[in-house]
């Protein structure tokens, strides 16, 4: 094993006009304008961070009240939300942004990139994070912090049982921190297909990018139906619909559907990105490659699907058939195949390497004996007859908490101690370290396994306290002994932290002799990461590369413009997905302001929808707006980039993807339609399970002239997205692509004015009725998606009338024409599902 | 996509077949088992709400279906690996055809596909011995009537 040389800049000059490109933007506005990759995700983690120190206060609030039977530390309703915000909180926002910062920081490192493919969206994700994580805590100020539990279950949080604004808090607040990880999650996915070395192909990717493409994909089909259900909860709270209330017809558990579809894949989607991790650690501290590099990526993917099959074992006890149950313990069971894969892996990999007893191989064998004990219970309660004993017992708390702590906490603190060498450029402290692991490892294990015990001794969750004859006081004491040792374990690391900043030994590039591309990089690394794009021709190229640079002619001369360059604005490579072959340069955004404004404009947004105030919405609104034509303003870098390399394929040398497949734009468009689409396929299932489909739902069917009027404009909003999709390849053919940007603008305007006449025609009120709750949402959904048409059409005719011939234009018609093709065949199915089902039977 | 390689002498497609072909030979396994438990669950409503015969059969019948169709996605992957990648220059140093992303997604496709008819088989076993609707609810327990 040789460390590969990074290979220094001949001309030092160029190398600091380089580096003068990528430097953080000075001054007190530089701090709202920085957009880079490893000053956002800093803060992104020391955020997430802090919500994780919040939440375990609160939880010591609540081992502190159980501690003994019948004691009154915080009233009922207090502890109501203290419980609420600690899952929520450890949930939504420590856990998805902590390790969706992680990513943010070390993807492109690994990957052998400069920066994420949407820097602008970074920023936006980390300031709306940071806003929307504030304000649901901010409810504690005002005394109403969310309290119906981080599930949320109706009718308790309906508006009947949960006045007051505790739910609303949770409601709009988590749907903006959700929105904030569907950010993030796209820019990974996009990263990691797209974003790589030349040479990475898809089999030598590090395995945590694996573990972050697949949970990226998880979170987009997951968080959309939560998105969905949200919506509905918040709109039936304020009484403008009925889709929960039985009395209209609704279904309260449609949510536990909704939630589950969302709550089960969640669960992976914290524990996958902490395999990648450990896989890392173990092979760093193994010393040799992990076994079975292909079976470990196959589980990862296997996990990924059945995740999303598991999500009614939350369900057991709601009186659903035994068949469909049955169906769903087949997969509970099922899942352990890929997780035992997974261990075994790591076990077999440190068996036959040579283990480095250092603190994170440490806190990943901590990890493996109490993910692997959880993983058991976890059968255990995935057995229909076991769970219906222990549903809603401290037994379940135990075991997810040995699932979350044990699979998730531990790698998390593993990784740290792995990766914050090269983040801070200090090695933290070896002894400290070793305490800290044993401190918390003992204690975890001293907190919660009693729990399984009052468990099975009938101590039921969520309830503030217990009465002394349920034997289960001593048990209480000891949890409540290793939860403040579990404490004193994590304020054992702070101070690991804040004395390696002082005192610690310099890490130097490769603290530890690992195998992936960020250990090639100064630790820590800078903004521009590689001055010269790496060549990869192995899965370990710091264990299996003598160099990092290339080794035949022609990838040098294509990768030349890239060398300490460009000089004038942030350029980086895309690759083809699967061999990783360089396909072409792209612009990465300089630092700008919008992306914070506009996070505010969600945040005044919020407050509105919060406080039912139709001018503070209107102010948000406006802000947003504003903000967006800024975003979307023409930069003058990109216009120099496009000068200095131009968008045309030469032979051996790459060109400017600025438009169309090639740019990363049409790939983030994609991802958006598929957000749209799962939201659609969210809403339309709502639909029938509410109407219970083919069994008699509505009682007439609705008029179908004006709908059919509206599908055929649908039908030639299509066709204006074909023609537009064609002429937008093209630069001299502007004269169709604004004929068609200006015919897709008008159908699509037209189309909605009038499936809304249709809609008012039906004079129904959408608050009478779960069907029409539900017709509602498929309607309003397919205008939103109408108006997005518009509104991207309208800025892509903003660009073909002012910039005729600028090459950026053509991107944004192809993007609006790639949504405008999604609008119309969304409209099919809400037409059909509407419309023509009614009349089948 | 058509991409030059070698000094722009030769050009290879990545992948040496269609995109469709490698997407079901990669997914078809996992795909065949999802649309299975909806399948599944679906057929379950409904019979357990008509109160019409023949769930089991019709459980039975979807599962032999989706089996069916994990099993062909591997034969589909096998056989492309046979036709592209077996036989390429193996990379000693790390166990994979040298530059080949394709033929490792095969060898996952493959794997795939036996581990997820595995799955669907066992999760075809409850019906034959839990029958009927039993004291539940039926499942959509809407607005009927």
């Amino acid at each position: 094993m040789s460390t590969a040389p990074v290979i220094r800049p001949r001309d030092e000059e160029k190398a600091e006009r380089f580096r003068k490109v990528w430097d953080s933007p000075r001054g007190i506005d530089g701090i709202i304008r920085e957009i880079n990759n490893i000053p956002v995700a800093h803060r992104y983690m020391a955020s997430a961070f802090s919500f994780f120190l919040a939440a375990g206060l609160l939880a010591l609030v609540m081992r502190t009240q159980l501690a003994r039977p019948g004691s009154a530390v915080v009233d009922p309703e207090t502890y109501n939300q203290l419980f609420t915000m600690h899952g929520t909180t450890m949930m939504f926002l420590f856990v998805i942004p902590f390790t969706e910062a992680v990513a943010t920081y070390m993807l492109p490192l690994m990957l052998g990139t400069r920066d994420l493919p949407f820097p602008r969206l970074t920023a936006l994700s980390l300031w709306t994070f940071i806003f929307g994580g504030l304000f649901i805590f901010s409810s504690f100020l005002f005394g109403a912090a969310p309290n119906g539990g981080w599930f949320a279950y109706v009718p308790l949080t309906n508006i009947e049982y949960s006045p007051g604004i505790n739910m609303d808090f949770w409601d709009i607040g988590l749907s903006v921190a959700e929105i904030a990880a569907m950010g993030a999650a796209a820019e990974i996915m996009i990263s990691v297909l797209r974003m790589r070395a030349p040479g990475m192909a898809l089999h030598r990717i590090p395995m945590f990018a694996w573990a972050m493409l697949i949970v990226a994909v998880m979170i987009v089909f997951a968080f959309t139906p939560l998105i969905v259900g949200t919506l509905m909860l918040e709109l039936d709270r304020k009484g403008l619909t009925a889709f929960f209330k039985p009395e209209a017809g609704g279904e309260p558990l449609l949510w536990q559907h909704l939630f589950w579809v969302f709550g089960h894949p969640e669960v992976y989607i914290m524990f996958i990105p902490a395999v990648g991790i450990v896989t890392h650690v173990v092979q760093a501290f193994a010393r040799r490659p992990i076994v079975s590099y292909t079976l470990v990526v196959l589980a990862l993917l296997a996990t990924g699907f059945i995740s999303f099959g598991l999500w009614v074992h939350h369900m057991f006890t709601t009186g659903l058939s035994p068949v469909a149950m049955g169906l769903f313990v087949a997969a509970s069971f099922l899942i352990a195949i890929p997780n035992g894969i997974q261990v075994f892996s790591w076990i077999a990999t440190l068996w036959t390497g040579r283990p480095v007893w250092r603190t994170p191989l440490l806190f990943v064998v901590g990890f493996i004996i109490i993910f692997v004990a959880g993983g058991l219970t976890g059968v255990m309660v995935g057995a229909m007859p076991f769970d219906a004993q222990v549903h809603d017992t401290y037994f379940v708390v135990a075991h997810f908490h040995y699932v979350l702590i044990g699979g998730v906490v531990f790698p998390l603190f593993a990784g740290l101690y792995y990766w914050l060498p090269k983040i801070t450029g200090r090695l933290l402290d070896e002894r400290l370290g070793k305490w800290n692991f044993w401190l918390m490892f003992i204690s975890f294990n001293v907190a919660f396994f009693p729990m399984h015990v009052s468990g099975l001794l009938g101590m039921p969750r969520r309830v503030y306290t217990y009465p002394e004859e349920l034997g289960v006081g001593s048990l209480n004491m000891v949890s409540t002994i290793g939860a403040y040792g579990f404490a004193l374990g994590v304020a054992l690391f702070l101070v690991n932290v804040v004395v390696s900043f002082w005192r610690g030994r310099p890490a130097g590039a490769n603290p530890w002799d690992a195998d992936t591309l960020e250990w090639s990089e100064t630790s820590p690394p800078p903004n521009a990461q590689f001055e010269r794009i790496p060549v990869v021709r192995s899965r370990h190229p710091m264990w299996e590369q003598d160099s990092l640079g290339p080794v035949d002619a022609r990838t040098r001369k294509l990768l030349e413009p890239l060398d300490t360059a460009p000089t004038g604005w942030r350029g980086a490579l895309v690759v083809s997905v699967l061999d990783g072959r360089p396909l072409a340069l792209v612009h990465v955004p300089s630092p700008t302001i919008w992306p914070f404004v506009m996070s505010i404009g969600f945040v005044v947004l919020l407050a509105g929808a919060l406080l039912d105030s139709l001018i503070t919405l209107g102010v948000g609104a406006a802000i947003t707006a504003v903000s967006t034509v800024g975003w979307f303003w023409p930069a003058k870098t990109e216009r120099l980039a496009i000068e200095e390399i131009g968008t045309a394929a030469e032979a051996d040398r790459l060109p400017l993807a600025v438009a169309g497949p090639l740019a990363n734009g049409a790939w983030g468009t994609a991802v958006l339609i598929v957000v749209l689409l799962t939201a659609l396929v969210t809403f339309i299932t709502s639909y029938f399970y509410l109407g219970n489909g083919p069994f008699g739902w509505p009682p007439t069917a609705p008029d179908l002239r004006l709908p059919a009027i509206a599908t055929v404009l649908a039908a030639a909003v299509a066709g204006a997205g074909f023609g537009l999709l064609r002429a937008a390849r093209r630069v001299e053919r502007k004269g169709a692509r604004r004929l068609w940007t200006a015919a897709a603008m008008l159908l699509s305007a037209t189309f909605t004015a009038l499936s809304m006449v249709a809609y008012l025609g039906m004079s129904v009120s959408p608050s009478s009725s779960a069907y029409a709750s539900a017709l509602v949402g498929l309607l309003g959904f397919q205008w939103s998606v109408m108006v997005m048409v518009f509104v991207m059409m309208g800025v892509g005719a903003a660009w073909a009338w002012a910039a005729p011939r600028d090459p950026r234009g053509h991107g944004v018609a192809f993007n609006a024409a790639l949504v405008a093709l999604f609008s119309a065949a969304s409209w099919a199915a809400v037409f059909v599902t509407l419309y023509v089902t009614p009349r089948l039977w | 996509m058509r991409i030059r390689v070698g000094g722009g002498r030769s050009t290879t497609r990545e992948p040496p077949f269609g995109w469709g072909r490698l997407f079901v030979a990669v997914f078809g396994g996992p795909i065949a088992w999802s649309l299975h438990l909806l399948v599944s669950y679906f057929l379950v409503a409904l019979f357990c709400s008509t109160g019409w015969p023949g769930l089991g059969i019709a459980l039975a019948a979807a599962t032999a279906l989706a089996a069916a169709a994990a099993a062909g996605s591997g034969l589909l992957a096998w056989r492309a690996w046979r036709e592209h990648v077996d036989g390429q220059p193996w990379d000693s140093a790390l166990s994979d055809p040298r530059g080949w992303a394709t033929g490792f997604l095969l060898v996952v496709g493959m794997v795939a596909a036996g581990l997820f008819l595995l799955i669907i088989l066992l999760a075809g076993l409850p019906p034959i011995f839990l029958s009927g609707c039993g004291a539940g609810q039926p499942l959509a327990a809407g607005g009927a009537p």
